[in-house]
Order: structure tokens, then sequence, then C-alpha cells
């Protein structure tokens, strides 16, 4: 803490000098070592304290003396080598920290008592409210999950909120605080905003009611053009581009711009929002707008990716806009594509076309629905195949963002987990048993609001079955591998594939990326309601052990899964029964590697090489694409999906013939 | 089974599934170019085989089948006369 003192009589004649004026010089107050020369054309009203103005810092590549230049202060505290020049109306009631840059901002303005943010409710998924947000300065993609659709229970939402509402309280402030090393610079009006260490406010129109958290890790940019209001702005978000938001949570490496407009809205992790507009939507991690005339709304999505003019509607002019929509992790939205609410659209579903029918399908992952003529039709399973669902595996993870060292969000990335296996081995059944009950001469049957083809019943579940075969016995093989490395007995593969208890393991959710069972969440649900958390540290430490508690849950998950397909568990398998399930995991994985390749390689078809070689003859057609899009020869997808196929061969082979040298 | 059943069994189903009269496909007609089959009417396609004659394709197998005639041949080999 800085010991302050007194304006000498000679500092204040300097003051003066230098154009400087106060209502009351006894009312500014400096450290030491203050240098005078330093403060020039300046007005101080109310309680100042000012820092040591001793260095140099850069701004825009040019060495600048600190100080403050032009400027009018009122209730403001400015650490040491902060510099402050024009100033249009004034800065008030801001502790600013040191080696921060405020220059060429209209109004920097705070008001005792205010929240900054916290405590502003978002009405999302309906509009009319009903699942509100309540934001504060440590939401994550989990808590606000658990604030919006866990309304079902009464009790839990009152704790909740009580816990939420002491940081809402916590944030209420008598002033504005600008952290350390933060810049400020060419904004319009900003009134109650706490802004972060390292943070970045250049050329923002006008900001209100909000807090912008920041490190130097990862420092968060509110840039060119941005209109901001109530608002809490997370870790490394970078919103600029003439966006407008309002109601909004901007979650850790989140990207927002090209006029972007929402209201309403949450975005969490890895989200990016450019050109489109978005109402009351819950953007859950890697939740993906890029296009113009997309309008998003009153829907949930993570891991969503939204083609260009892809639109829900809430309205249907009844009740007024309170339609919701479910879209689960790793949808997507083609161009021009409609769905009206409500609907629940399953895990890696991808909607084509305008569907006026409610969808209801979460059993069926991985689906196709293509709309024809105005009727909606589905496709089972057949997402599984698609070469994206391939690439989105990947890409996800190694997309990540986030540098701070606290991350907000819990994620898991599988695309194949318990939640989407499970998912398959019910909707399996229910397509199988509409294959059995629906006659052979009927075409179509309705399943989940929308028309599905009887064949693709069969089909689908037979899709399914290679997905759970795949993913069942791949896991198993894996620790009888890891086994087998170590000790090539059986003995110690028995012990390996031995698993905790399966009670309560075929139930599990997704909690906006937190991938965990139900049990879990119904304890921790339990532990709120009877008084045992209590506090938000103790919210996030358990929502913490649940995300570490994934690879065990998982393992117990397969383990009671594995039984149930292949009727004993997997610490009870023989060599020989494995070598027979072997068999059933090549045929899947092998079918599963070559509808994905075959995919692949339809970019390298001839109806890919339309348009190509315009004006010249045939060999230069093939040249000109040969040229721009390679081959599948020399496409880096397409190999891999090659080496990936090979290497399940020798998988299996090697597995072989270590079952043949079994101890 | 006999080869011209199965030719006929699978242009019946090839014209059906993919909205051709029976009697324009050809057997050197390719199903993704000729006769317009995209992926999914081609994943279709193979359903309505497995069900027309009762059998439970290999995936990696009938991915290879290219033409109508490749079909008829593929067909051939797994229901023997």
């Amino acid at each position: 803490m800085a010991e302050y003192r007194v304006l000498t009589k000679a500092e204040i004649a300097a003051l003066e000098q230098n154009g400087c004026s106060a209502e009351s010089w006894d009312a500014v107050q400096v450290v030491g070592n203050f240098d005078p020369t330093r403060v020039v054309n300046s007005h101080f009203s109310g309680e100042t304290l000012l820092g040591a103005f001793t260095e140099k810092i850069n701004v825009d590549g040019i060495d600048r003396a600190c100080g403050i230049y032009n400027a009018r202060l009122h209730e403001c505290v400015v650490g040491d080598n902060v510099l402050i020049d024009r100033i249009g109306s004034a800065i008030i009631n801001y502790h600013i920290e040191d080696n921060v840059i405020i220059e060429d901002v209209f109004m920097l303005r705070a008001e005792s008592g205010a929240q900054f943010g916290a405590g502003v409710r978002v009405s999302v998924l309906n509009e009319a409210g009903g699942r509100e947000v309540i934001l504060f300065d440590d939401l994550n993609a989990q808590i606000a999950y658990m604030q919006a659709l866990f309304r079902h229970d009464e009790q839990f939402q009152e704790k909740l909120e009580s816990i939420i509402l002491q940081n809402v309280d916590a944030a209420q402030h008598a002033y504005g605080v600008i952290r350390r090393g933060a810049a400020v610079r060419n904004c319009g009006s900003i009134r109650n905003v706490h802004i972060g260490e390292d943070a970045q406010v250049i050329g923002a129109v006008e900001l209100s009611n909000g807090t912008l958290l920041s490190c130097p890790e990862h420092p968060s940019v509110i840039g060119a053009g941005a209109t901001v209001h109530n608002f809490i702005i997370a870790e490394g978000a970078h919103v600029d581009g003439g966006a407008t938001l309002e109601n909004v949570y901007v979650g850790q490496a989140t990207r927002i711009g090209n006029q972007f407009t929402a209201e309403n809205a949450l975005f969490f992790a890895n989200c990016e929002g450019f050109n489109s507009e978005v109402n009351s939507i819950f953007a859950g991690p890697y939740s993906v707008t890029h296009h113009k005339s997309t309008l998003l709304i009153a829907s949930l999505f993570s891991f969503y990716n939204a083609g260009s003019g892809s639109n829900q509607s809430n309205h249907m002019y009844k009740l007024g806009p309170v339609h919701q929509g479910i879209f689960e992790r790793g949808s997507k939205t083609g161009s021009f594509s409609y769905v009206l609410l409500e609907s629940h659209v399953p895990a890696f579903a991808t909607i084509i076309g305008k569907h006026l029918t409610n969808i209801d399908a979460p059993n069926l992952p991985f689906s196709y629905f293509v709309e024809k003529a105005g009727v909606s039709y589905l496709t089972p399973a057949i997402n599984l195949f698609s070469v994206g669902t391939t690439r989105d595996e990947t890409k996800w993870p190694a997309r990540d963002r986030r540098r701070a060292n606290n991350k907000r969000d819990f994620i898991n990335f599988d695309v194949f987990s318990p939640y989407t296996i499970e998912k398959m081995r019910r909707g399996r059944a229910e397509l199988l048993k509409l294959y059995q009950e629906t006659p052979r001469e009927k075409n179509m049957i309705v399943y989940g609001g929308v028309q599905v083809k009887r064949l693709m019943l069969r089909k689908g579940a037979k899709y399914y079955s290679f997905a759970i075969d795949r993913y069942l016995i791949g896991k198993v093989m894996d620790r009888v591998e890891q086994a087998l490395d170590a000790d090539a007995s059986w003995d110690a593969v028995k012990k390996n594939l031995t698993a905790a208890d399966g009670e309560n393991v075929s139930e599990w959710l997704d909690i906006s990326g937190l991938l965990t069972l139900k049990s879990r969440i119904d304890a921790l649900l339990q532990r709120v309601k009877d008084g045992r958390m209590a506090s938000l540290s103790d919210l996030m430490a358990e929502l913490s052990a649940i995300y570490e508690s994934y690879a065990d849950d998982e393992w117990r998950y397969v383990a009671y899964a594995f039984k149930s397909e292949y009727g004993m568990a997997p610490a009870d398998l023989t060599p020989e029964d494995f070598a027979g399930l072997l068999q059933k995991w090549l045929n899947a994985a092998n079918s599963i590697a070559s509808l994905t390749l075959d995919d692949a390689e339809k970019e390298f078809a001839d109806f890919a090489r339309i348009g190509f070689g315009l004006g010249f003859d045939e060999e230069d057609r093939q040249r000109d694409f040969l040229a721009v899009r390679g081959s599948t020869e020399t496409n880096a997808v397409v190999q891999k999906l090659r080496r990936g196929k090979d290497a399940i061969q020798r998988r299996a082979q090697k597995m072989e013939q270590k079952l043949a040298t079994l101890k | 089974m006999k080869r011209e059943e199965i030719a006929e069994r699978v242009i019946k189903v090839t014209a059906r599934e993919l909205n051709q009269k029976a009697e324009d496909i050809k057997e050197s007609d390719r199903f993704a170019y000729e006769l317009g089959a995209d992926s999914l009417k081609s994943i279709e396609l193979v359903a309505a085989f497995e069900e027309e004659l009762d059998l439970d394709l290999d995936e990696d197998e009938a991915l290879k089948v290219q033409t109508v005639g490749g079909a008829i041949d593929f067909f051939a080999k797994l229901l023997p006369e």
C-alpha cells in the first residue's frame, strides 16, 4: 500500500504553472516521489490520490512520458506510471492501477454501488423468461446450465440462486477498477465497467455495466466499434468489429465481431460469433456462427456450427416467444435451414432444409434431417461415416485457445463417449422395434415428428451396432493391450478388466460440455439442497471432481454396457471369448473406416470436378482440379483415413499374435 | 439363384429406390453417376438390396460395387444357383 502525503506549496505552484487546477488542493494527495511536471492541463475534484510518474510507457511504438495530461479526474486513485491524456468529459470514481494507459476517452464513470455486470439476468432459451441465468464473475458453462435447465427442482434453484447472489453482492463496489497494464484508448462512454489486468479496450463505442476479466496469460480485448451493455467478458475473449451486445456473457477465448449482434445470450469457451444475430441463446463451448442472414434464437447449443441463414422460430403467435430448442452437442445446420421450435435435435446431427415440424429425436445421434418438398426425413446414424465428424473429433481439442491458468468451463471433447454410446443403444432398440412392427409394404414411418424410411430402421440399427462394438470392445482392448504389454498372462488381463460396481452408470448427462453420470449430478443437487454445499468454491470443487472422475466413470460404464451387449463382464472373458470379440471389433472398426473413407474420397469424384478448367478441354479440367484440390493420393485427410484403416488391421493382427503367445 | 432372376430384382429395386424406369437401366450404369445416387441414396439402395435378397452385406465389400452389373455379379456370388 503506497503512502501518500499532501502536496507542498512548491508542487501546487508547479501544477498551477502547468495549467492544472483543483476543487481543493488539500484533497489531492501524492506519493513521496511525485513529479508535478508530469501533470499538465488537468483538473482534480473530490478525494484524489496520485502515484509516481517516473517512467515512459510505449504507445503505438512511441515512448511517452507517464503522467496526467488534458484530463479531469473526480474521486480517483491513480497508480504509478500511468498515462492519462485527452479525456473528453472526466474520469469519475475509478481506481487506476499501475502501468495503465487511458487516452482519447470521452468518459469513464463508476457509480458507488454499481455491480459491474454481476446480477444481470439473461433470459436464455425462453425469451419470455423462466430460464434466466444470473451473471457473476465466476460463471461457467456448467453453473449456467444448472441455472437454466434444472428448473424442475425448485429447492435446488433457490439454494443455487442464494449461492450465486452471495457472489453478486460481493461484486458491488464503491468504485470502478482498471487493473494493472490495461489500456483504454479511443473510446466513447464507459460507465460502471471493471477492466481487468492487461485488457485492451480500444475503439469501443459505448460500454456499460460490465466486467472485462483479463489476465497477463490471456488478455481480453474490446475493440473497434463495439457497443456492450450488461455483460461479463472472460479472459482471452475478443469483441470488436462493431459488435452490439446486450445482456451477455462472453466466455474464455471466444471471438465476436463483424457487426454481430446479440441480446440475452451466453457464449462459453471458444465460441465464434460473426455477422449474425442471436437472441436468447445458450451457446455452450465451441458454438460457431459466422454468416450473414443467420438468426439463432431461443436455443441451447454446444460444439455447434451454423450455416448461413440458419434460423429457428419460437413464436407461433400464440402465447408469445415461449418456444425453445435443444440442439445437442455437435449439431450442424445447413444453409438457410429452419427448425420449428420446440425441437430436440440429437447429438452430432445435420439439419438440411426447412423443417416445419417439431423434431424430437434425442436417441438418434449422428443422424441427417433433410427436408424435401416440405416434408422432413430422418436418416439415422449416417453421420457416423461423415468425414466431417472425424475431423471435428480432432479439431476441437486442437483449437482450444484458452491460455488463462484458470480454465473456467469443464469440457470433454469425446465424440464417442458413454453419453453418445448409450443414446445409440437406446436408439438402436427403438429402430429395431419399429422395423419389426412395420409391415413391409409400408415405405415410411413417422418417428420423432419426421419421416423415416422403413428400410433405414434396420440399417440405422446396424450402423449403431458398429459404433457400439467399436467403442466397447475397443475400450476393453485398450486394457488388454496395456496388461499384456506389462505381463503376458491372462490373469494380468483379467485384473486390468475388473471394474467397480455398475450401479447407476447407464444414465449420462451433457452439462454444456461436461459429460458425467447423472447420479453424480443428482448427488450434487442433493448436497446443495441440504446445505452441505453452500458456497461457490464448494460447487466449483465438486464440478472439478466430477470432471476428473470421467475416466473412471467411463470404464464403469464400459464394463456395464459390455456385459449387457455381449453377455459377460470384461473380467470374466477368456482368451477365446476375447478372440471372438476381436473379430467383431475388426468388422465394426473396418466398416466405419471404409464408409468414412468412401465419404472422403467422394470429394475427388467426377461430380466434384464441375466448374474446373473453365473454357479448356477435359485434360485441362483434370489438371486444374489436381492443381487446386489434389487427389486421393495427396490429400492429407484421405491419407490419414487410409493409414487409420491399415492401423485397424495391424492392431487386430498384433492382438491375435499376443493372444497366441499367452502364458 | 439364377443370374437372370438376380438381375431382374436388382434392376427392380434400383428403379424403385432411384426413381428410374427399369427399362432404362443398363448393367453398365454406375449408381453414383448415370443413376444419380448420392451418399444417402447409396446407403438406402444397399438397405433395399439387403431386404430384397435377404442378405446382411459386408459394408466394405458392398462399397466396391460401382455398377448395376457389378451388383448383379456380387449378389450372384453370395446367392449361388
